[in-house]
């Protein structure tokens, strides 16, 4: 009886090593993957109008406004593959229920990170391509100005050398360009039944001096024709995500 | 008995025919007619508009609450109602600075202008309503204005030879409460809808600009006048709230008097600029008479406040021209619908 059962020891380790190096797990249940927005500013948790807060050129400032519009948001397989969580994203940070979002039935598995647009991507960012409610509407890109929508609303106020001042980060599609940016953020995901959630951090000093210094002092006047300054804050945006946890 | 029986089977069957045509129990009682659903005509390009799942609107929701807009019975000394601060013939506000209510006295803000006011996701120049519905109950208690209370509304309407029976073929009850005559103003109020402008047709492709409607476009919808940025959208609002520099230490707290947070001092709701032709003065207190008024507060009559907007804080004054006053303010006139005043749907049932 030993040696019957010996000739299927073989097969059995085989078949451990086989399925320890997929991704899917045929156990793994397909589950609820929720993302959560979160922000920040150098770590602390966004209090908004709230003036304490200093980026990297000094200026002392609070943000009133922080509305901003993702899309394509995904997991992304070890295979490079991709599973499809939201197409279009309205976050802002004075509404909770817009700073979480979720996908029912996705695949059991683990996943090797997400991936989002911050914006609307050139090609789909025309005026009346996203749904037609106030939020939306509200983040429409003039027309004459290149039209689509906005990627984001950044506004708040600062103590500036002559007393205080306003800013209004305003990103678009300048003049037709393309601004938005892919953002990939690895982290292992798990999926196996109930609910997964990513939480998803955006670090809004992170605007204002990586790798270039955003001065509230030396912008003049509104951004939204600027395209000097929307490739800073391009650039900037690459790295103001960062995955906070994943449960 | 032949003839006898034959009598009785005739009878048999008459009844059992009378019978069938009748309501299953014991009196024969037909049901009451259901309201009948009322198609909303949304506006080409505007946004589905949220209706409450517990007022779905109705033809007879909508005729009681359009009723009871212009019906006086509604105020104390039945003297006023609603019509009476919100005219038609003004797109639904009032040529007065300040509304004067049953009493004779003057209320303190300017009567908002209902358009396409079903959908604002908040009613008052401070947003204390969060609904049409909520909105409808307060002018009739407030002391400047109906100077009434509910109860005696209510009494008033079901006594009324017809205000029982446009209950029950709305509501299905000739009970009349403060509830369901709320709901009835709102039904009606979401059909005050406004898109029949020169603008609107211009956005359709029918018409064109004239060169000044077209350089007053430019500079309302761009950041030389960064006008859309709180009046965007084809609702010409953002249904948001903002400081936009009227007083440097605000005597109405506006917002923040309903949040009781001071970064919302001074704060008020975004109105539409949709028939802004019409709606004058303006502001939340009335102050500018014109519409030349109001771009020089613009382009170099901003105060400074804790709570001035960012976006103009940024700014700094405008500094328009005199040309570019002119042609905003010719744009602001397309935004003028003159159907929308005179709409009969819209008008006063018991002048007709």
């Amino acid at each position: 009886m030993c040696v019957r059962f010996a000739r299927f020891v073989p097969v059995a380790l085989l078949a451990l090593f086989i399925t320890a190096g997929c991704d899917s797990n045929e156990e793994d249940a397909p589950g609820t993957v929720t993302v959560q927005m979160n922000h920040t500013v150098s770590g602390d948790e966004l209090a908004l109008n709230s003036l304490q807060y200093t980026n990297t050129a000094g200026n002392l400032y609070s943000v009133s406004l922080l509305e901003y519009i993702i899309t394509n948001v995904t997991l992304q397989t070890a295979g490079g593959g991709a599973v499809a969580l939201s197409e279009v994203q309205y976050v802002n940070a004075d509404d909770a229920s817009s700073q979480r979002f979720s996908a029912p039935d996705i695949a059991g598995g683990t996943y090797s990170g997400i991936t989002f647009t911050f914006g609307v991507d050139g090609a789909r960012n025309t005026t009346g391509a996203l749904p037609n409610t106030t939020v939306f509407n509200n983040m429409a890109w003039p027309a004459g100005m290149g039209g689509g929508y906005h990627y984001m609303r950044l506004e708040g106020r600062f103590q500036g050398d002559a007393g205080e001042g306003g800013f209004a980060v305003h990103t678009g599609p300048t003049m037709g360009a393309d601004y938005s940016f892919d953002v990939t953020l690895p982290a292992n995901i798990r999926v196996d039944g109930g609910e997964t959630v990513v939480e998803v951090e955006m670090d809004i000093n992170e605007w204002f001096g990586n790798p270039n210094i955003y001065d509230f002092r030396d912008v003049q006047g509104g951004i939204m024709g600027n395209a000097s300054l929307q490739q800073v804050l391009q650039a900037n945006g690459m790295d103001i995500f960062s995955i906070g946890s994943v449960e | 008995m032949k003839e006898a029986m034959k009598s009785i089977a005739c009878c048999l069957v008459v009844s059992m025919c009378l019978f069938a045509g009748c309501d299953a129990g014991g009196g024969g009682v037909m049901e009451p007619q259901r309201p009948t659903p009322y198609e909303l005509q949304i506006p080409e390009g505007f946004p589905l508009m949220e209706i409450p799942e517990d007022n779905p609107m109705t033809v007879e929701g909508v005729d009681l609450g359009r009723r009871l807009f212009f019906d006086p019975i509604l105020s104390r000394d039945s003297t006023l109602s609603c019509s009476s601060c919100h005219l038609s013939a003004t797109s639904f506000t009032d040529p007065a600075q300040f509304s004067v209510g049953v009493r004779g006295e003057r209320g303190r803000r300017n009567s908002m202008a209902l358009i396409n006011v079903g959908y604002a996701e908040s009613l008052f120049w401070d947003g204390r309503a969060a609904s049409l519905e909520e909105q409808a109950r307060d002018p009739v208690v407030d002391a400047l204005e109906l100077d009434e209370d509910w109860e005696h509304v209510e009494a008033k309407l079901n006594r009324h030879p017809r205000y029982p029976d446009l209950f029950e073929q709305a509501f299905g009850t000739r009970a009349a409460t403060r509830d369901l005559a709320v709901k009835a103003i709102a039904q009606f109020e979401r059909t005050l809808l406004s898109a029949g402008s020169r603008f609107d047709r211009v956005t359709a492709g029918v018409e064109t600009f004239s060169d000044l409607e077209a350089e007053g476009f430019e500079i309302f919808n761009s950041e030389r006048g960064d006008c859309f940025h709180c009046h965007g959208t084809l609702l010409l609002t953002d249904n948001r709230f903002h400081n936009n520099g009227l007083d440097a230490n605000p005597d109405d707290l506006g917002l923040a008097e309903v949040t009781g947070r001071p970064f919302d001092r001074g704060l008020f709701k975004t109105p539409t600029l949709r028939n802004v032709e019409y709606t004058a003065p303006y502001m939340h207190d009335g102050r500018f008479a014109t519409l030349e008024e109001v771009v020089d507060h613009y382009s170099t009559g901003v105060q400074h406040s804790s709570t001035l907007d960012p976006i103009m804080l940024q700014r700094g004054p405008l500094n328009l021209t005199d040309e570019e006053k002119t042609a905003l303010i010719a744009f602001l006139k397309t935004l003028s619908d003159p159907a929308f005043l005179s709409d009969p749907a819209h008008s006063n049932p018991f002048r007709q």
